[in-house]
């Protein structure tokens, strides 16, 4: 999963970069509207967490932007604002929810979560094939009743397969979501964190489609 | 005793009152004499009439016969006499009262203890006398007065019912004002409507609503500035928690010393913002004051203070501080505006960098000026770095954004200037000007 994380104060920031890379999520931050601006153009995300009091470009104009370029990426506002009219604000110039500062970051995480699995079209969080029940949720998998521990790293391969089972995505694409900017890419990681999965869940558990990518079968 | 009262409509019934019964009072004094004289003139009238009617018929009026007409009535009491050259009784109405002998025209005369007014006229052979208890002339007198009396009495009340209802009708444009300002709601600090008002009390309900307005604005700024506060204070309160959870999950002992570490810089920051936002309210409160303050004192002062912050980020400063420059105003505010354009200098500039602080006494006043060798302020930005909570593009991180803010305050009550520019040195140059202290300034300034 990749996120764009838009925040101009620096200790909030590399607070959340810290944070949300240990729960395997890939990050990009940016400190100001215009930066923002230029990420969403160039790089496709799963998720913006987007605050709305930035220099340069305000949060609430960089995301008509966004809508208007008809970029339907799920958007969670964060801001220091709590009048009514300021978060009636951020849900209509297009943002899909919205959360107060200051929060915690299990807040924060529960709804990156839900705003991802709705985006997907899935209300229901776990995967469950032949002996092989997933909840990515909760990080517990169990093949035949027994637990399994995969690493964050293969949680961050399989998460965006699971969300799409049957869909195919390439080797890039996947490897987008494990690196944020900036960090050094193995040019065969997906490859191992695959090859770790299949061990832990089953060689069939994952399928090869040949030069397209992978996929995860329906349920 | 406190007769008169406190309302203008009781003022002025209870004045009106006084003036109406004081000129009702000197007229009934007025028509009580003139009635009485008028009542005495009428009586004498009639008695020299009855004096005359009788000197005519003389001798040939038979003794015994009733009195004439106009002595029938019991009240006026009249005794009528009339005597011959010799002095022997002709005829009288009373022949129990001896009238005695007095001069001609009218006289008074004691007889049997009792005052009388006698007239005596005349003609060869024949003395006739009128005679009158003066007691019973004063009685009719006086009764005749009194009545006279009550109409000036019916008149007195109407007068001050007239007065009561006109003074109600006159003062009821205040009494709707006193209804509309009774029935605000404690924050409602709208101008009063000088609608219909009278011209004698526009001037103090226009005083009062600028009053209001100018609570009303500074009301506003409180509320904008509490409003502000709160959202400034989100901020670095999301960074702590986020902070705190970053030390909860760390995997590690040296993720955790580096959580903690992050964690201390966020509490120094929420301490600074805390700290700033106090000395800003505490300048909003700061009273005007004329005292005459030793500038030379606070700056050196301040620079002491701010030695060590210095030392550990190896800057140098020169300084040019005069002796005994003196400012008029409130030695905290000065106190304050040095303390933030010196701590906003050693902030920007860099490590190893250069600071210059001059304070000098100058032709109409005196200017302390504090130039870096940071990053300055774009042209474009000068004006909006004052504005509280205004972060530029050359902002230190975590900077609570009031301290210019709070520079502009202080200077306002010392009513100094503050000038932005380039510093020789490559960063800021902050020129603070003061006017001349009061005693020494002239008359114009």
């Amino acid at each position: 999963m990749r996120l764009l994380l838009v925040e101009d104060d620096p200790m909030i920031g590399e607070a959340l970069v810290e944070l949300l890379h240990r729960e395997h999520y890939a990050v990009d931050w940016v400190r100001d509207g215009i930066a923002a601006n230029g990420a969403l153009v160039s790089t496709p995300y799963d998720l913006v967490i987007l605050d709305l009091g930035l220099p340069k470009r305000d949060g609430l104009s960089v995301l008509r932007a966004l809508r208007e370029r008809r970029n339907r990426v799920p958007v969670l506002v964060t801001t220091a604002r709590d009048a009514l009219e300021d978060r009636v604000a951020g849900l209509d110039a297009g943002a899909d929810d919205y959360v107060l500062k200051p929060f915690e970051f299990d807040e924060l995480l529960a709804r990156i979560r839900a705003l991802i699995r709705r985006t997907a079209g899935r209300a229901q969080t776990s995967y469950t094939r032949g002996g092989t029940v997933l909840d990515p949720v909760a990080r517990t998998a169990r093949v035949d009743g027994k637990e399994v521990t995969l690493s964050a790293r293969e949680w961050a391969v399989l998460e965006p397969l699971l969300l799409r089972p049957g869909a195919t995505l390439s080797r890039q694409q996947l490897e987008e979501k494990l690196y944020g900017w900036g960090e050094s890419v193995n040019s065969n990681a997906v490859e191992v964190y695959v090859h770790g999965i299949r061990k832990k869940l089953g060689a069939d558990f994952i399928r090869n489609v040949r030069g397209l990518g992978y996929l995860v079968p329906r349920e | 005793m406190n007769w008169a009262p406190t309302s203008l409509r009781g003022r002025l019934l209870w004045l009106l009152s006084i003036g109406i019964a004081a000129v009702l009072l000197v007229q009934a004094v007025v028509s009580y004499r003139s009635t009485l004289a008028e009542a005495d003139a009428i009586l004498d009238v009639e008695m020299r009439q009855l004096g005359d009617v009788m000197q005519r018929a003389g001798s040939r009026m038979p003794a015994g016969i009733a009195a004439p007409e106009g002595s029938a009535d019991d009240d006026l009491d009249m005794v009528i006499q009339s005597r011959d050259a010799l002095g022997r009784v002709l005829w009288t109405s009373s022949p129990a009262l001896q009238l005695p002998p007095t001069p001609a025209g009218f006289a008074t005369a004691l007889i049997g203890g009792q005052r009388y007014r006698v007239y005596t006229t005349g003609r060869p052979g024949i003395v006739v006398q009128v005679a009158q208890e003066s007691d019973s002339r004063a009685e009719i007198a006086r009764d005749l007065a009194f009545r006279m009396l009550w109409p000036t009495l019916l008149l007195g009340g109407v007068l001050l019912m007239v007065t009561s209802m006109i003074t109600a009708l006159a003062l009821r444009p205040l009494a709707r004002l006193e209804a509309e300002v009774a029935m605000r709601q404690p924050h409602d600090l709208r101008p009063v409507s000088l609608h219909g008002l009278p011209n004698e009390v526009r001037p103090l309900v226009q005083a009062t609503n600028a009053l209001m307005q100018r609570m009303q604005d500074a009301y506003e700024q409180q509320r904008q500035f509490v409003a502000d506060a709160a959202h400034e204070l989100r901020t670095p309160l999301t960074a702590l928690q986020l902070q705190a959870d970053a030390i909860a999950r760390a995997p590690d002992d040296a993720a955790r010393a580096l959580a903690l570490q992050r964690q201390h810089q966020g509490i120094r920051r929420a301490h600074r913002l805390v700290e700033q936002l106090l000395a800003l309210a505490r300048q909003d409160a700061t009273q005007a004051s004329d005292a005459l303050i030793d500038a030379t004192s606070v700056v050196r002062h301040v620079l002491e203070e701010s030695g060590a912050a210095m030392r550990v980020r190896g800057i140098r400063m020169q300084l040019a501080i005069q002796e005994a420059v003196r400012v008029t105003g409130d030695g905290e505010a000065l106190a304050r505006l040095v303390r933030n354009l010196v701590g906003n200098a050693i902030r920007h500039a860099p490590g190893g960098g250069m600071l210059r602080v001059a304070l000098a006494q100058r032709i109409g006043g005196s200017e302390f000026i504090v130039e870096d060798n940071g990053p300055g302020i774009p042209v474009e930005e000068r004006d909006l770095v004052f504005e509280r909570f205004h972060r530029g593009s050359t902002s230190e991180p975590g900077g609570s954004g009031l301290g210019l803010a709070i520079v502009r305050a202080a200077a306002d009550s010392l009513h100094a200037s503050i000038n932005l520019g380039e510093s020789s040195l490559g960063g800021l140059r902050v020129v603070v000007r003061f006017p001349l202290p009061r005693p020494l300034a002239l008359p114009h300034q």
